[in-house]
């Protein structure tokens, strides 16, 4: 999985790199807010970042922020880096959008149960957004069953949203999983024998 | 010399926490020791000039950059050190900011020795 670590301290910045390269993250990194902002603005953006709160250009909370407000409903777990005693970055920071915390000097084992949460949380996003796709196309078929057909009234074709006339079983076999099989009603049939008779 | 308050001194760089921290990589340690080496100087620098200038605002943010990566090297007493610049520069408290500078530039000139020893094999 791709991940963005953002740290202007270098000696952080390089140790976590070296670890999540090690677990065998994709690792990119970032010197500064802005650098790490660019990053996730990107169409291939990693979905995992860890965010130091205080760094030049924009600070941890402010990229947060403009996460939550900017990049839509794609997924992104958020860790942002702490230090040990501040509380009220904390708090701030999960009202700001953070998802979870981590503090300097951080512990190898805690990083990486918390990557764990955050690849759980990422994933299950990502399924539910799969799942929200698949409705939504699901429902648009369904729409189009239910609004308003025009159909010959001589042939019984049904005119679809492009222009183009169907016969009314391949209009319902396209917008739904109705098959069809092909037989005679009573009444045809009788009309059928009686044409036949006559041709006679 | 009294070697017994020489003892209670906690170690300059607490190295098998860090090294277990690194997963016990020594390359790894040897690439952040020498990093600090070459990106410490200028932190300092940065926060000598601000305590100079009498720049707060400056002086906190090079004293936190400092801090973090000696807390990330596990050298306490230095990172401590740091905090206690940072902390009244970050609310304005110049003068006693300033005052704790020398203090903390004689840790972090005890934190590059040390991380020379460790570069040499020590």
């Amino acid at each position: 999985m791709k991940i963005l670590v953002a740290d202007d301290e270098p000696v952080t910045r390089t140790t976590l790199v070296a670890m999540l390269k090690k677990w065998h993250y994709e690792v990119v990194a970032a010197n500064d807010g802005d650098a790490a902002w660019a990053e996730l603005q990107r169409p291939d953006a990693p979905a995992l970042a860890i965010v130091d709160w205080n760094m030049p250009g924009l600070n941890g909370d402010e990229i947060c922020r403009r996460a939550r407000a900017e990049l839509g409903q794609r997924p992104l777990h958020i860790i942002l880096l702490t230090a040990k005693s501040a509380l009220e970055d904390k708090v701030s920071g999960l009202s700001a959008g953070a998802d979870d915390f981590l503090t300097k000097p951080f512990n190898s084992a805690e990083l990486r149960a918390r990557l764990r949460v955050g690849e759980r949380v990422v994933s299950l996003q990502k399924e539910l957004q799969d799942r929200v796709i698949q409705l939504e196309e699901a429902l648009a078929k369904v729409k189009e069953l239910q609004g308003l057909l025009p159909i010959c009234a001589c042939c019984k074709k049904i005119r679809d949203v492009k222009g183009y006339w169907t016969q009314l079983e391949v209009y319902l076999s396209h917008h739904s999983k109705a098959e069809f099989t092909h037989t005679y009603c009573k009444e045809c049939a009788d009309k059928f024998l009686r044409e036949l008779k006559l041709d006679r | 010399m009294n070697p017994a308050a020489d003892s209670n001194r906690p170690p300059v760089i607490d190295r098998a926490t860090l090294l277990e921290e690194l997963g016990g990589d020594e390359d790894l340690l040897k690439e952040i020791a020498g990093l600090f080496l070459e990106t410490g100087p200028g932190q300092l620098q940065g926060v000598r000039d601000a305590a100079a200038a009498g720049d707060a605002l400056a002086l906190s943010r090079h004293a936190h950059t400092l801090k973090g990566a000696l807390a990330q090297l596990h050298a306490e007493t230095a990172a401590a050190a740091a905090r206690d610049v940072e902390e009244p520069a970050r609310q304005g408290q110049a003068a006693t900011a300033v005052a704790a500078v020398p203090k903390l530039e004689t840790e972090v000139a005890a934190v590059q020795r040390e991380l020379e020893a460790l570069l040499k094999g020590a």
